[in-house]
């Protein structure tokens, strides 16, 4: 998926979008964010750094030690967000100060270092669930200055937070953006757990005729279906669970029958991470329409849904 | 052997002034090939008549390490190659000779690969000798003078494929097929000829490996011909089932990244290596360059002995592109090792394309390159195993490197998707170890929906409060440079349980390998009884999944009764750590012990674990790669 994006965004939105900020400035331009929103922004911080200073610090540590991490990762991308996550909870409010605010930025970063510290701050905002932290979200994803490669993880950031503010915002961004910005927000919309961002990721992959694209969009249902995930108090609005499942699992059925290859393999997989109730019945259902051709993908589904290894207690 | 007659002169008539020379001729012709015939009447003339051209090449085609000018099968059918005969001739890109291809930190990195015994036209000493394929040009006794041979070498892809050398008092001479030739003496006395292979199979379109050499034998009364057909040996990735000859661990110099637990993660290798009675050396690579899993592999090529075998052990530079700009070294610095550690019986092999796109730089590291062991299925055989690596359509590994190894055919890869792993390695979610099975091994596979399972079951058993992660910190201490934000990584269960982020990814991640073992099953007939569950979870980074725990699959098989895993820090409960006490006891009764490493402070807070941080050369098996399917 990251790399699915990732050329993506590298091939569309070489163009479109304008030079990034100051390698020493914060993330978002400060202009980007409202003065109300500012002014709270910065009451909150105000507010960690008196209860938990430390967290500044120990942010202000990592930052640090972000290019050694860098420099000696096992693959693309050094890993921040864990060492965050481990941090009091506060540290949402470091990382927004230094996304928003200010803070020394990525100043003599090489690009992945830089890279990897904007993604782990705004992964930890996303982990965190904190509301108070969306319109930095959505600032940053209206912001033309970010890069390309942040898109879908702010989008995901916003998506994890999964209130009706962010189920709202999530839904106008992706229909005012085209192209692979707006293909990148759809991925990180699975993060949302929601019934609407569901419904329109589903709509989304019904309608979808590229292969490619709707790899992304079932990737995004099964995310947003995710069994495990719905046992957790980070999806905390149960009473969507079986309709968002639901929903899912439908799209994911139909995009089975109707694409080959990757597309179909990730639909395939999301049945299972989704694992819903429904998903016997719309086999079958989806069985009994489809030309003799497609049923042997439909028999194959059932028999490995009946024994779903992601199936749990 | 064929005996062709292309062309038939007359006999030649000598014609003399009288009786008495022509006698003359009649008793010197025994010994220059001329058997003058007196042609009555004609007083003075003589009929000369040459003998017949015979042309006799021969080579190791039965493959018992000796060419035979005697026996049959060495001449049976030479002029064809399959897995019951065939010649068999090495890439000579060892390095024999070590004042030749001196190691220079200047030297860029397509210069180094260029340099080994077949980028010169001689023969490098003795050990070279023993690198270079035999034929033998059978003695013709009966040659005249004026006789001559050719060796020609087709088709045109291998003629530059190849070289030979002649055997002469001395030494080896070069022997080039366009314009050399064998004289009338050395048919009459046969000769030895030497050929070696100047590179690999890298892409069938271009040399498919194949040689064939074909001797012409000419002389005023014809000429004859005798082809052989040989094949250069592909090179072969080591599967687990042979015990490690030589273990490899980078070992961070003083002042870099990482030292103090380096030294710790070396000296406690050592320690259970040694205790482990493993027999192979530890070899310390002195990088920065933490992952000696990932940029090489190690491989051999071989051809028959009189002894089996005789090798030539390869390492595999990975074809991780660092800095496609560069003209000099465009790939990961560490991978240089390869060419500092050839010499003899030790080459170096490399392939890359400098285009490749940067997210897919990972699946080149060679932690994304693991190897099947042998099986048999449906009647095809694979003596020496296939190839296992991560690689879709979408997501893939540099063509090149790919057509390289597909080329080799004699593993030929299986492919699975590694692209939903944040580093993308097959060794992240799997693992291969010796058993006492009709197979003969079994796959250890990741499995973050037992862990989950495990942890639930604490919790039903009242006992969610307990930790994980005991002792260990984010991010690690290091004595040497302490960090103020390190906090401890100690969390209960239940917390885990709760952690929406791990839960969600171990439920998708065991969607995603299930599909991966799938594939594994269909390509080898693996049942579920053959299959070692390893449980470990999963969360997500960057969109993609990594493990949450040390991934205990993610080890060192140092020998047939030890695998080195990687400590889990899982909830310990009546004195034992749940996890690393089940994959324990699945392996134990399997006659495996596994010794645990503590790799968190170096290796698992940076994404990987004990097999990212070693690597093996493996005893060479006893299956002869040319009696597979090809």
């Amino acid at each position: 998926m990251k790399t699915l994006i990732g050329s993506l965004m590298v091939v569309g939105l070489a163009a479109t979008f304008a030079p990034a900020a100051s390698a020493a400035a914060p993330l978002l331009p400060p202009h980007r964010l409202s003065p109300a929103d500012a002014a709270a922004l910065k009451a909150e911080v105000a507010q960690a750094r008196a209860r938990t200073p430390q967290v500044f610090e120990q942010l202000a540590a990592i930052r640090a030690s972000v290019p050694a991490l860098d420099a000696h990762k096992r693959g693309l991308t050094a890993p921040v967000s864990p060492l965050l996550k481990r941090l009091n909870r506060d540290v949402t409010w470091a990382a927004l100060e230094a996304i928003a605010i200010s803070g020394p930025g990525v100043d003599g970063f090489a690009p992945s270092a830089a890279r990897a510290y904007w993604l782990g701050l705004i992964e930890i905002v996303g982990m965190n669930r904190d509301e108070r932290a969306l319109p930095v979200l959505f600032a940053l994803l209206d912001s033309p200055q970010l890069e390309a490669n942040l898109v879908r993880p702010t989008a995901e950031a916003a998506g994890r937070i999964g209130t009706d503010a962010a189920v709202a915002g999530l839904l106008t961004r992706v229909a005012a953006s085209a192209g692979a910005k707006q293909l990148a927000i759809w991925s990180g919309m699975g993060a949302c757990r929601r019934l609407k961002t569901t419904e329109a990721l589903a709509a989304a992959l019904v309608n979808e005729r590229d292969a490619t694209r709707a790899k992304v969009f079932a990737k995004a249902l099964a995310d947003a279906g995710n069994a495990g995930a719905w046992r957790t108090d980070g999806a905390p609005f149960k009473t969507e669970e079986q309709p968002v499942k639901t929903t899912a699992a439908k799209a994911l059925v139909e995009a089975l029958t109707r694409f080959d290859g990757e597309a179909q393999q990730a639909a395939a997989e999301g049945l299972l991470i989704v694992d819903s109730p429904s998903t016997p019945s719309l086999l079958a259902e989806a069985k009994a329409k489809v030309p003799a051709g497609r049923q042997d993908r439909l028999e194959h589904m059932q028999a490995q849904f009946e024994r779903n290894p992601a199936r749990l207690r | 052997m064929r005996r062709s007659r292309v062309e038939l002169h007359r006999p030649n008539v000598c014609r003399f002034g009288g009786a008495v020379l022509g006698c003359l001729m009649l008793i010197a012709g025994a010994g220059c090939g001329l058997a003058p015939v007196l042609d009555t009447p004609v007083v003075g003339q003589v009929t000369l008549q040459y003998p017949q051209p015979v042309a006799d090449l021969r080579a190791d085609v039965n493959r018992d390490g000796v060419v035979s000018l005697t026996d049959a099968a060495d001449d049976a059918d030479e002029e064809t190659w399959s897995e019951t005969h065939g010649a068999i001739f090495l890439a000579n890109i060892d390095v024999d000779d070590m004042s030749r291809c001196t190691y220079s930190q200047a030297a860029g990195d397509d210069v180094l690969a260029a340099c080994n015994d077949a980028s010169d036209e001689a023969v490098n000493g003795a050990d070279d000798v023993d690198d270079l394929a035999v034929l033998q040009v059978a003695p013709w006794p009966e040659a005249n003078d004026s006789a001559t041979a050719t060796v020609t070498v087709t088709a045109d892809a291998a003629a530059s494929s190849v070289r030979l050398f002649k055997k002469t008092a001395n030494w080896y001479e070069l022997f080039r097929p366009e314009t050399d030739q064998l004289t009338g003496a050395e048919l009459r006395s046969g000769v030895e000829l030497r050929l070696e292979g100047k590179d690999v199979i890298r892409d069938p379109a271009k040399w498919d490996g194949f040689a064939t050499l074909t001797l012409t034998v000419k002389n005023e009364a014809g000429s004859a011909q005798d082809a052989v057909k040989l094949k250069v040996a592909p090179v072969i990735f080591f599967h687990h089932l042979t015990p490690a000859k030589t273990a490899f661990v980078t070992r961070v110099p003083a002042g870099g990244y990482g030292r103090a637990e380096s030294t710790t993660f070396v000296t406690s290798l050592r320690s259970i290596m040694t205790g482990a009675q493993a027999a192979a050396p530890l070899v310390e690579i002195g990088t920065d360059d933490i992952w000696a899993q990932d940029f090489f592999e190690n491989a051999y090529m071989s051809m028959p002995s009189s002894q089996g075998q005789h090798v030539m052990r390869v390492k595999v530079r990975s074809a991780n592109v660092d800095n496609p700009r560069s003209t000099l070294k465009p790939l990961r610095p560490a991978g240089r090792f390869v060419f500092t550690s050839r010499g003899p019986g030790e080459a170096a092999l490399q392939q890359y394309v400098r285009t490749e796109p940067y997210e897919e730089y990972s699946l080149n590291s060679t932690g994304n390159f693991e190897t099947i062991p042998p099986f048999e299925l449906d009647g095809v055989k694979y003596p020496l195993g296939r190839v296992l690596r991560g690689n879709i359509p979408s997501f893939h590994p540099d063509p090149s490197f790919l057509l390289m190894v597909e080329s080799q055919k004699v593993q030929s890869p299986v492919y699975i998707d590694t692209s939903w792993l944040l580093v993308g390695h097959v060794d992240e979610t799997i693992s291969f170890i010796k058993v006492n099975s009709p197979r003969g091994w079994a796959l250890l596979i990741n499995d973050a929906h037992m862990a989950i399972q495990m942890l639930q079951d604490l919790v039903t058993a009242q006992k969610g409060d307990t930790q994980m992660f005991v002792g260990k910190n984010w991010p690690p201490v290091d004595p040497t440079d302490p960090l103020p934000f390190s906090g401890p990584a100690a969390i209960a269960v239940k917390d885990v349980l709760n952690d929406t982020e791990v839960i969600s990814e171990s439920t998708a991640a065991a969607a995603h390998v299930d599909a991966q073992l799938a594939i594994i099953k269909q390509a080898t007939g693996l049942t579920d009884d053959e299959i070692i569950h390893v449980p470990f979870l999963h969360m997500p980074l960057d969109g993609a999944s990594l493990a949450y725990q040390p991934g205990m699959v993610n080890g060192f098989y140092v020998n047939a009764t030890t695998f080195i895993a990687p400590n889990p820090y899982g909830p310990v409960v009546d004195g034992k750590d749940i996890f690393a006490n089940y994959v324990e006891q699945q392996l134990a009764a399997r006659g495996v012990t596994v010794k645990w490493l503590d790799d968190w402070d170096l290796y698992h807070v940076n994404m990987g674990e004990v097999h990212c941080g070693t690597n093996a050369a493996r005893e060479i098996p006893e299956a002869r790669w040319w009696e597979a399917k090809q």
